[in-house]
């Protein structure tokens, strides 16, 4: 289970605070922190990918899979 | 009574079907809200996007005709499916449906030539999938929605129909964001919130690694139910074939451009199950690769290495269209589909129609009306419903159907004190100090599920898991949240426990098999069409699961 709390969607540092991930994650697994947003429920995430379809940001959304997806 | 909303017409779920039913009702001039647990412009099922509608095109061939295709569905779907009801909400709809597509900015032929890029899998007789550019179709729909005027309550998850003279006199919601509880007063509501898929232990053990969207977790089915509501076609757990790993979909593409399923042998063994090979109906395959597995021929492997360069364009061109991160997954692990045959496995499975041609949920009649006046439901919650090629014409029909018959039903009172009463229910895991996580609860009914309801099922397993799973809900009194978002998870919990203890009885009721492996009876191991040929009809009686079958006249 470690593995799932740093990975999943992977919010970069060029986040320009839009707000517009956390709104539309259709699993409500994204918050803001002061004006950045952040990943607060990677377990529950679906892998849709809708945090990085309407990010304004190119790049700025990437997706980390853990070892229970990549290695087994 | 603070916080009630006044409609004509009350959609739960915002998701592809749920839109189209408040269109359909909006363009009657119904007054209508819709209530989404998250935000219709990308929620539900397809809301990252999708790429294949199911239509018949009248494009010259036999099959390609509504004569022809309901032919297919009548073999196919049997025991299933009630014709008569599928002629009504998709036949009848879909040359109007195709053009509400292009209407709202989403066509589904190329807008340069005016062709359909279509392909041909899942045993039918023909090429009966359009492959379309979907990403941005849910925005799209939204944008009609709002510009119908819909009123549309975002991160609302609905949590209680409430009836009054046998008739639907509302619906409850929670705010996942606000913790603020809602009632809508209404003669109608449409319950449109998808299939059941967080309902099976999945191969990587990560519960919301689902093919399917995980936050459908059948809220249709047991509000329906409780409210007292017929559901149907509850036994089938649906399953499917996914990349090693990634529970995604993507098999309709890969089969449809003619990809082939190969075993630990090197051996292409499609053929062995069915004279469509890889192109045979979704549950053969599944079964196949059960039992290639189970008789040692795993690990099993796609293999796309052999497709023609245009059919392997298309694929690597399109296949995130459907799942946006499935491209950065095989990027991630190394895999290039044209070079190497890829693994494959068996999905979790899942409550959801046992065919693309028919569903599993509430049961509907030809206005997409539930055996409960003015509850009516639409998309995969509904039994006469399917995916995409559904939604479009069947929730419209369904959302037009309602709004009808708001007109010309007053629609009854919302008693204050049974919404006050639902209010406390829902918000006291909020208060509790000790108590069990919505996740506990769930891993366990997961393992159940996997255990006593999958693929191979016997009476003893299904009423070990109906008893079990009876324990298990006493731990539902004792849901702890620790915000409004965990307490939404526990609504999800509690639904998840009631239709996985539908299914189990369901599942029991039907002494055959069919659809195998998605109801596959060991101790009753043949279709016996002579006496199955119709639905196990599930009905809450006396605070108790009945189950009744019911031919097709």
């Amino acid at each position: 289970m470690a593995d799932q709390l740093t990975d999943g969607p992977q919010i970069g540092d060029t986040c320009v605070g839009c707000v517009v991930c956390v709104d539309l994650c259709p699993g409500d697994v994204l918050r803001m922190e002061g004006d950045k947003a952040v990943v607060e429920y990677a377990d529950e995430c679906w892998w849709c990918g809708v945090c990085r379809v309407e990010c304004p940001v190119e790049g700025c959304v990437q997706f980390k899979f853990p070892v229970a997806m990549m290695k087994g | 009574m603070e916080n009630v909303i006044e409609a004509d017409v009350a959609v739960v779920g915002g998701g592809l079907a749920g839109l189209f039913v408040a269109i359909g009702a909006a363009e009657q001039g119904a007054r209508v809200v819709v209530m989404e647990k998250a935000r219709i412009e990308r929620s539900g099922a397809i809301g990252g996007g999708v790429d294949h509608c199911l239509a018949y095109l009248n494009e010259g061939e036999p099959w390609d005709t509504r004569d022809g295709y309901l032919a297919f569905v009548k073999k196919a779907a049997a025991g299933a499916v009630d014709i008569a009801v599928h002629e009504k909400i998709y036949c009848d709809e879909l040359a109007a449906a195709i053009k509400r597509m292009e209407r709202i900015g989403c066509p589904m032929h190329d807008p340069a030539t005016g062709t359909y890029y279509r392909t041909r899998s899942f045993g039918a007789p023909g090429a009966y999938w359009i492959n379309f550019d979907g990403k941005n179709l849910k925005p799209l729909e939204a944008q009609e929605a709002r510009r119908l005027g819909c009123e549309v309550l975002d991160y609302v998850s609905a949590t209680k129909l409430f009836i009054q003279n046998k008739r639907i006199a509302g619906v409850s919601g929670y705010n996942i964001r606000t913790g603020e509880f809602v009632a809508i007063r209404c003669p109608a509501v449409v319950v449109a919130t998808g299939a059941t898929n967080r309902l099976y232990e999945t191969p990587t053990g990560m519960p919301f690694n689902t093919w399917l969207c995980p936050y459908d977790t059948g809220a249709a089915q047991a509000l329906a139910f409780d409210a007292g509501a017929e559901l149907a076609n509850m036994e089938y757990v649906r399953m499917t074939i996914v990349p090693k790993g990634f529970s995604a979909p993507g098999l309709n593409a890969f089969t449809g451009e003619g990809a082939t399923f190969i075993n630990a042998l090197g051996e292409p063994f499609m053929t062995k199950y069915h004279k469509l090979g890889d192109r045979a109906p979704r549950n053969v395959l599944v079964h196949a690769c059960l039992t290639e597995g189970a008789e040692g021929r795993g690990p099993l492997f796609l293999d796309c290495t052999k497709l023609p360069a245009d059919n392997l364009h298309q694929l690597k061109t399109t296949i995130g269209t459907d799942k946006d991160t499935l491209p950065d997954y095989f990027e991630q692990k190394g895999i290039d589909i044209a070079e190497e045959p890829f693994e494959v496995e068996v999905s979790e499975g899942m409550q959801t129609g046992p065919l693309e041609v028919v569903g599993s949920g509430v049961k509907i009649n030809s206005q997409c009306m539930s055996t409960v006046e003015g509850l009516f439901a639409a998309g995969d919650c509904a039994d006469q419903m399917k995916v995409v090629h559904l939604a479009l014409t069947g929730g419209y029909a369904a959302g037009r159907a309602a709004a009808q018959y708001a007109k010309r039903s007053p629609g009854d009172v919302l008693a204050a004190a049974e919404v006050a009463a639902e209010r406390s229910r829902v918000l006291a895991p909020l208060d509790r100090r000790s108590g069990v996580h919505y996740r506990d609860i769930e891993d366990v009914l997961r393992r159940i599920m996997k255990q006593y309801v999958g693929p191979m099922r016997t009476e003893i397993g299904l009423k070990t898991a109906a008893r079990k799973i009876e324990r298990l809900k006493g731990e539902l009194s004792n849901l702890k949240a620790a915000n409004p978002h965990e307490l939404v998870r526990g609504l999800e919990t509690e639904t998840l426990v009631t239709v996985g203890e539908i299914m189990a009885k369901a599942a029991q009721a039907r002494r055959e098999s069919r659809f195998i492996p998605y109801h596959y009876r060991l101790d009753y191991p043949e279709q016996n069409d002579a006496e199955w040929n119709g639905q196990i009809v599930v009905q809450k009686s006396n605070e108790s699961i009945t189950t009744e079958f019911r031919p097709f006249s």
